[in-house]
Protein backbone atom coordinates (compact mmCIF):
# COMPACT_ATOMS: atom_id res chain seq x y z
CA UNK A 1 0.00 0.00 0.00
CA UNK A 2 1.18 3.38 -0.85
CA UNK A 3 1.36 6.45 1.13
CA UNK A 4 -1.90 8.68 1.42
CA UNK A 5 -3.56 6.12 0.96
CA UNK A 6 -3.66 5.38 -3.22
CA UNK A 7 -3.05 1.70 -3.24
CA UNK A 8 -0.50 0.37 -5.91
CA UNK A 9 -1.51 -2.62 -7.92
CA UNK A 10 0.17 -5.46 -9.98
CA UNK A 11 -1.68 -5.65 -13.51
CA UNK A 12 -3.13 -9.38 -13.55
CA UNK A 13 -2.07 -12.40 -15.35
CA UNK A 14 -1.51 -12.09 -19.00
CA UNK A 15 -0.60 -8.48 -18.98
CA UNK A 16 2.76 -7.12 -18.84
CA UNK A 17 3.58 -6.92 -14.97
CA UNK A 18 3.60 -2.83 -14.28
CA UNK A 19 2.40 -0.90 -11.60
CA UNK A 20 -0.53 0.80 -12.06
CA UNK A 21 -2.14 3.60 -9.22
CA UNK A 22 -5.36 2.52 -8.72
CA UNK A 23 -8.13 4.50 -6.27
CA UNK A 24 -8.45 2.90 -2.85
CA UNK A 25 -11.80 1.14 -2.41
CA UNK A 26 -13.84 2.11 0.39
CA UNK A 27 -15.92 0.35 2.71
CA UNK A 28 -19.36 1.27 2.88
CA UNK A 29 -18.54 2.97 6.40
CA UNK A 30 -16.77 5.18 4.37
CA UNK A 31 -20.05 5.84 2.17
CA UNK A 32 -21.99 5.85 5.08
CA UNK A 33 -19.72 7.98 6.80
CA UNK A 34 -19.32 10.63 3.78
CA UNK A 35 -23.25 11.77 4.12
CA UNK A 36 -22.81 13.22 7.60
CA UNK A 37 -25.07 10.83 9.65
CA UNK A 38 -25.25 13.15 12.47
CA UNK A 39 -26.41 16.09 10.56
CA UNK A 40 -28.34 13.48 8.60
CA UNK A 41 -30.47 12.88 12.19
CA UNK A 42 -31.42 16.29 12.80
CA UNK A 43 -32.70 17.46 8.90
CA UNK A 44 -34.63 14.53 9.32
CA UNK A 45 -35.93 15.00 12.92
CA UNK A 46 -37.20 18.68 12.25
CA UNK A 47 -38.51 17.40 8.94
CA UNK A 48 -40.59 15.03 10.35
CA UNK A 49 -41.91 17.12 12.65
CA UNK A 50 -43.07 19.24 9.53
CA UNK A 51 -44.53 16.51 8.22
CA UNK A 52 -46.40 15.05 11.16
CA UNK A 53 -47.82 18.35 12.26
CA UNK A 54 -49.01 19.34 8.57
CA UNK A 55 -52.87 19.20 8.83
CA UNK A 56 -54.28 16.11 6.67
CA UNK A 57 -53.20 12.78 5.70
CA UNK A 58 -51.20 11.02 3.74
CA UNK A 59 -50.64 7.12 3.07
CA UNK A 60 -48.07 6.31 5.63
CA UNK A 61 -45.67 4.61 2.40
CA UNK A 62 -45.57 8.53 1.38
CA UNK A 63 -44.86 9.79 4.42
CA UNK A 64 -41.33 7.39 4.90
CA UNK A 65 -40.97 8.78 1.57
CA UNK A 66 -40.63 12.07 2.00
CA UNK A 67 -38.58 11.71 5.16
CA UNK A 68 -36.17 9.67 2.65
CA UNK A 69 -36.19 12.00 0.17
CA UNK A 70 -35.29 14.34 3.03
CA UNK A 71 -32.73 12.68 4.27
CA UNK A 72 -30.98 11.57 1.02
CA UNK A 73 -31.06 15.54 0.25
CA UNK A 74 -29.07 15.98 3.52
CA UNK A 75 -26.86 13.29 2.48
CA UNK A 76 -26.70 14.53 -1.01
CA UNK A 77 -25.64 17.93 0.83
CA UNK A 78 -22.92 16.33 2.81
CA UNK A 79 -21.04 14.28 -0.50
CA UNK A 80 -20.83 17.59 -2.35
CA UNK A 81 -19.45 19.90 0.64
CA UNK A 82 -17.38 16.83 1.41
CA UNK A 83 -15.97 16.82 -2.01
CA UNK A 84 -15.23 20.12 -2.07
CA UNK A 85 -14.23 21.19 1.67
CA UNK A 86 -11.53 18.43 1.21
CA UNK A 87 -8.73 20.58 1.36
CA UNK A 88 -9.84 22.23 4.80
CA UNK A 89 -10.92 19.10 5.76
CA UNK A 90 -7.90 17.85 6.21
CA UNK A 91 -6.59 20.53 8.28
CA UNK A 92 -8.95 20.45 11.28
CA UNK A 93 -8.65 18.02 13.88
CA UNK A 94 -12.57 17.63 13.60
CA UNK A 95 -12.88 16.33 10.16
CA UNK A 96 -9.15 15.39 9.13
CA UNK A 97 -10.80 11.48 9.31
CA UNK A 98 -13.65 12.08 7.20
CA UNK A 99 -13.74 9.55 3.99
CA UNK A 100 -12.59 12.88 1.84
CA UNK A 101 -10.29 14.27 3.84
CA UNK A 102 -8.20 10.87 4.16
CA UNK A 103 -8.11 10.06 0.91
CA UNK A 104 -10.67 6.99 1.21
CA UNK A 105 -13.03 8.89 -1.26
CA UNK A 106 -12.32 10.24 -4.04
CA UNK A 107 -13.59 14.32 -4.54
CA UNK A 108 -14.92 12.81 -7.61
CA UNK A 109 -16.69 10.53 -6.21
CA UNK A 110 -18.11 11.95 -3.76
CA UNK A 111 -19.16 14.64 -5.74
CA UNK A 112 -20.58 11.76 -8.23
CA UNK A 113 -22.60 10.51 -5.40
CA UNK A 114 -23.49 14.00 -4.03
CA UNK A 115 -25.60 14.30 -7.47
CA UNK A 116 -26.81 11.36 -7.71
CA UNK A 117 -28.61 11.11 -4.19
CA UNK A 118 -29.63 14.68 -4.71
CA UNK A 119 -31.29 13.85 -8.43
CA UNK A 120 -33.01 10.69 -6.62
CA UNK A 121 -34.37 12.38 -3.48
CA UNK A 122 -36.03 15.36 -5.56
CA UNK A 123 -37.30 12.89 -8.40
CA UNK A 124 -38.71 10.77 -4.93
CA UNK A 125 -40.59 14.06 -3.39
CA UNK A 126 -41.43 15.29 -6.67
CA UNK A 127 -42.93 11.93 -8.10
CA UNK A 128 -44.39 10.65 -4.42
CA UNK A 129 -45.83 13.52 -2.88
CA UNK A 130 -45.88 16.79 -5.02
CA UNK A 131 -43.79 18.87 -6.95
CA UNK A 132 -44.03 22.52 -4.28
CA UNK A 133 -42.02 19.60 -1.73
CA UNK A 134 -39.53 18.84 -4.52
CA UNK A 135 -38.84 22.27 -5.42
CA UNK A 136 -38.25 23.47 -2.03
CA UNK A 137 -36.00 20.21 -1.27
CA UNK A 138 -34.08 21.26 -4.48
CA UNK A 139 -33.61 24.30 -3.29
CA UNK A 140 -32.63 23.68 -0.17
CA UNK A 141 -30.00 21.62 -1.66
CA UNK A 142 -28.54 24.20 -4.14
CA UNK A 143 -28.41 26.80 -1.69
CA UNK A 144 -26.92 24.47 0.89
CA UNK A 145 -23.98 23.86 -1.95
CA UNK A 146 -23.86 27.03 -3.93
CA UNK A 147 -24.58 30.12 -1.39
CA UNK A 148 -23.33 28.17 1.56
CA UNK A 149 -20.34 25.91 0.41
CA UNK A 150 -19.14 27.73 -2.57
CA UNK A 151 -19.70 31.26 -1.44
CA UNK A 152 -19.85 32.09 1.88
CA UNK A 153 -18.45 29.27 3.81
CA UNK A 154 -14.57 30.21 2.90
CA UNK A 155 -15.58 34.58 2.52
CA UNK A 156 -17.06 35.98 5.72
CA UNK A 157 -18.09 35.09 9.42
CA UNK A 158 -21.93 35.58 7.97
CA UNK A 159 -21.46 32.11 6.37
CA UNK A 160 -23.52 30.29 8.73
CA UNK A 161 -25.92 32.58 9.59
CA UNK A 162 -27.01 33.03 5.78
CA UNK A 163 -26.57 29.88 5.50
CA UNK A 164 -28.26 28.88 8.08
CA UNK A 165 -31.80 29.33 5.63
CA UNK A 166 -30.97 25.72 4.14
CA UNK A 167 -30.52 24.20 7.49
CA UNK A 168 -33.86 25.70 8.58
CA UNK A 169 -35.95 24.58 5.66
CA UNK A 170 -36.47 20.95 6.23
CA UNK A 171 -39.68 21.70 8.40
CA UNK A 172 -41.02 23.56 5.75
CA UNK A 173 -40.26 20.83 3.30
CA UNK A 174 -41.80 18.65 5.53
CA UNK A 175 -45.29 20.33 5.87
CA UNK A 176 -45.18 21.02 2.10
CA UNK A 177 -44.77 17.49 0.84
CA UNK A 178 -48.27 16.85 3.42
CA UNK A 179 -50.33 19.86 2.19
CA UNK A 180 -48.95 21.13 -1.04
CA UNK A 181 -48.61 24.62 0.43
CA UNK A 182 -46.47 26.60 2.91
CA UNK A 183 -48.89 28.18 5.82
CA UNK A 184 -47.60 30.50 9.16
CA UNK A 185 -46.50 27.32 11.54
CA UNK A 186 -43.84 25.98 9.58
CA UNK A 187 -42.65 29.81 8.78
CA UNK A 188 -42.31 29.48 12.54
CA UNK A 189 -40.47 26.20 12.38
CA UNK A 190 -37.96 27.83 9.75
CA UNK A 191 -37.35 30.88 11.79
CA UNK A 192 -36.87 28.75 15.15
CA UNK A 193 -33.78 26.31 13.27
CA UNK A 194 -32.73 29.72 11.33
CA UNK A 195 -32.36 31.90 14.61
CA UNK A 196 -30.98 28.61 16.21
CA UNK A 197 -27.63 27.89 14.30
CA UNK A 198 -25.90 30.69 14.52
CA UNK A 199 -24.96 30.10 18.86
CA UNK A 200 -24.58 26.28 17.14
CA UNK A 201 -22.07 26.66 15.52
CA UNK A 202 -20.56 29.80 17.11
CA UNK A 203 -19.87 27.74 20.09
CA UNK A 204 -18.81 25.30 18.31
CA UNK A 205 -16.30 27.56 16.93
CA UNK A 206 -15.41 29.19 20.08
CA UNK A 207 -13.58 25.73 21.05
CA UNK A 208 -12.85 24.75 17.84
CA UNK A 209 -11.02 28.29 16.88
CA UNK A 210 -7.42 26.73 16.34
CA UNK A 211 -8.85 24.66 13.81
CA UNK A 212 -10.78 27.14 11.81
CA UNK A 213 -7.97 29.82 11.94
CA UNK A 214 -5.42 27.38 10.80
CA UNK A 215 -7.36 26.28 7.67
CA UNK A 216 -8.49 29.71 7.55
CA UNK A 217 -12.56 29.31 7.58
CA UNK A 218 -13.57 32.83 8.89
CA UNK A 219 -15.37 32.20 11.61
CA UNK A 220 -17.11 34.52 13.79
CA UNK A 221 -14.39 33.71 16.84
CA UNK A 222 -11.66 34.01 14.30
CA UNK A 223 -12.57 37.44 12.67
CA UNK A 224 -14.14 39.27 15.80
CA UNK A 225 -12.48 38.01 18.28
CA UNK A 226 -14.39 35.97 21.41
CA UNK A 227 -15.37 38.75 23.38
CA UNK A 228 -17.96 39.74 20.51
CA UNK A 229 -18.87 36.45 19.52
CA UNK A 230 -20.04 36.07 22.83
CA UNK A 231 -22.26 38.65 22.86
CA UNK A 232 -23.89 37.26 19.94
CA UNK A 233 -24.26 33.90 20.71
CA UNK A 234 -26.05 35.42 23.64
CA UNK A 235 -28.05 37.86 21.27
CA UNK A 236 -29.36 34.53 19.57
CA UNK A 237 -29.93 32.54 21.67
CA UNK A 238 -32.29 35.05 23.63
CA UNK A 239 -33.85 35.72 20.21
CA UNK A 240 -34.15 31.86 19.51
CA UNK A 241 -35.67 31.74 23.04
CA UNK A 242 -38.50 34.29 22.76
CA UNK A 243 -39.21 32.95 18.42
CA UNK A 244 -39.79 29.57 20.09
CA UNK A 245 -42.68 31.31 22.49
CA UNK A 246 -44.30 32.15 18.88
CA UNK A 247 -46.21 29.19 17.91
CA UNK A 248 -48.02 29.45 21.23
CA UNK A 249 -48.68 33.31 20.28
CA UNK A 250 -50.37 32.53 16.81
CA UNK A 251 -52.20 29.53 18.38
CA UNK A 252 -49.99 26.62 16.79
CA UNK A 253 -49.08 25.01 19.42
CA UNK A 254 -50.72 25.03 23.58
CA UNK A 255 -50.15 25.21 26.49
CA UNK A 256 -47.73 22.20 27.04
CA UNK A 257 -45.19 23.08 24.61
CA UNK A 258 -45.10 26.84 25.72
CA UNK A 259 -44.37 25.00 28.87
CA UNK A 260 -41.73 23.27 27.06
CA UNK A 261 -40.47 26.37 25.04
CA UNK A 262 -40.08 27.99 27.89
CA UNK A 263 -37.62 25.99 29.89
CA UNK A 264 -35.76 24.78 26.91
CA UNK A 265 -35.25 28.42 25.94
CA UNK A 266 -34.42 29.50 29.73
CA UNK A 267 -32.01 26.56 29.63
CA UNK A 268 -30.36 27.75 26.39
CA UNK A 269 -30.14 31.31 27.68
CA UNK A 270 -28.90 30.67 30.66
CA UNK A 271 -25.93 28.39 29.62
CA UNK A 272 -25.54 31.56 26.75
CA UNK A 273 -25.64 34.11 29.71
CA UNK A 274 -22.50 31.87 31.50
CA UNK A 275 -20.43 31.61 28.61
CA UNK A 276 -21.17 35.53 28.21
CA UNK A 277 -19.86 36.24 31.56
CA UNK A 278 -17.08 33.04 31.77
CA UNK A 279 -15.88 32.82 28.17
CA UNK A 280 -14.56 29.31 28.78
CA UNK A 281 -14.20 26.37 26.22
CA UNK A 282 -15.78 23.93 28.36
CA UNK A 283 -19.15 26.24 28.75
CA UNK A 284 -18.52 26.61 25.05
CA UNK A 285 -18.77 22.87 24.76
CA UNK A 286 -21.79 22.51 27.46
CA UNK A 287 -23.38 25.59 25.30
CA UNK A 288 -22.73 23.10 21.93
CA UNK A 289 -24.77 20.35 23.67
CA UNK A 290 -27.38 22.77 25.15
CA UNK A 291 -27.80 24.03 21.70
CA UNK A 292 -28.42 20.47 20.32
CA UNK A 293 -30.96 19.64 23.33
CA UNK A 294 -32.74 22.53 22.66
CA UNK A 295 -33.85 21.92 19.34
CA UNK A 296 -34.91 18.52 20.29
CA UNK A 297 -36.97 19.48 23.24
CA UNK A 298 -38.72 22.10 21.33
CA UNK A 299 -39.53 19.93 18.11
CA UNK A 300 -40.38 16.91 20.24
CA UNK A 301 -42.58 19.41 22.28
CA UNK A 302 -44.34 20.66 19.33
CA UNK A 303 -44.95 16.88 18.41
CA UNK A 304 -46.32 15.79 21.81
CA UNK A 305 -48.80 19.00 22.53
CA UNK A 306 -49.91 18.23 18.61
CA UNK A 307 -50.42 14.57 19.98
CA UNK A 308 -51.90 15.50 23.01
CA UNK A 309 -54.66 17.59 21.07
CA UNK A 310 -55.21 15.01 18.68
CA UNK A 311 -56.38 12.55 21.54
CA UNK A 312 -58.30 14.64 23.85
CA UNK A 313 -59.05 17.87 21.76
CA UNK A 314 -58.80 21.50 22.75
CA UNK B 1 -3.18 -13.11 -5.47
CA UNK B 2 -0.93 -10.90 -2.51
CA UNK B 3 -3.69 -10.55 0.55
CA UNK B 4 -4.11 -6.98 -0.35
CA UNK B 5 -5.26 -7.67 -3.94
CA UNK B 6 -7.57 -10.35 -2.43
CA UNK B 7 -8.94 -7.38 -0.08
CA UNK B 8 -9.23 -4.87 -3.00
CA UNK B 9 -11.20 -7.58 -4.69
CA UNK B 10 -13.33 -8.48 -1.93
CA UNK B 11 -14.26 -4.78 -1.39
CA UNK B 12 -14.90 -4.07 -5.04
CA UNK B 13 -17.34 -6.67 -4.80
CA UNK B 14 -18.87 -5.49 -1.78
CA UNK B 15 -19.14 -1.97 -2.82
CA UNK B 16 -21.12 -3.61 -6.41
CA UNK B 17 -23.68 -6.14 -4.30
CA UNK B 18 -24.43 -2.87 -2.05
CA UNK B 19 -25.28 -0.94 -5.04
CA UNK B 20 -27.21 -3.61 -6.95
CA UNK B 21 -29.29 -3.96 -3.45
CA UNK B 22 -29.73 -0.49 -3.64
CA UNK B 23 -31.04 0.12 -6.79
CA UNK B 24 -33.40 -2.92 -6.37
CA UNK B 25 -34.60 -0.96 -3.31
CA UNK B 26 -35.28 1.99 -5.51
CA UNK B 27 -37.14 -0.17 -7.86
CA UNK B 28 -39.51 -1.51 -5.54
CA UNK B 29 -39.64 1.99 -4.09
CA UNK B 30 -40.85 3.51 -6.97
CA UNK B 31 -43.33 0.56 -8.03
CA UNK B 32 -44.23 0.93 -4.64
CA UNK B 33 -45.45 4.35 -4.85
CA UNK B 34 -46.79 4.00 -8.11
CA UNK B 35 -49.22 1.45 -6.11
CA UNK B 36 -50.17 4.24 -3.49
CA UNK B 37 -50.40 7.00 -5.59
CA UNK B 38 -52.84 5.07 -8.86
CA UNK B 39 -54.85 3.53 -5.63
CA UNK B 40 -55.70 6.97 -5.01
CA UNK B 41 -54.49 7.73 -1.64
Amino acid sequence: MAAGGVRTVPRSAGMIATEVAAEPVATPLDYWRLLKPNVMQLVVFTGAVGLYLAPGTIHPLLGFVAVLAIALGAGACAAINNAYDADIDRQMRRTRGRPTATGRIAPAEALGTGIALALIAVMLMGLALNWLAAGLLAFTILFYLVVYTLFLKRRTPQNIVIGGVAGALPPVVGWAAVTGDVGLPPLLLFLIVFLWTPPHFWSLALYRNEDYRRAGVPMLPVVAGRRRTLRYIFAYALAVSLAGLLPVAVGAAGALYGLVALVAGAMFTGVAWRLLRTGRDEVARRGFRVSVLYLFLIFLGLVVDHAVFDAFGS
Amino acid sequence: MSLDDREFRRRQRTKNLLLGGLLVALAVLFYLVTLVRLGGN
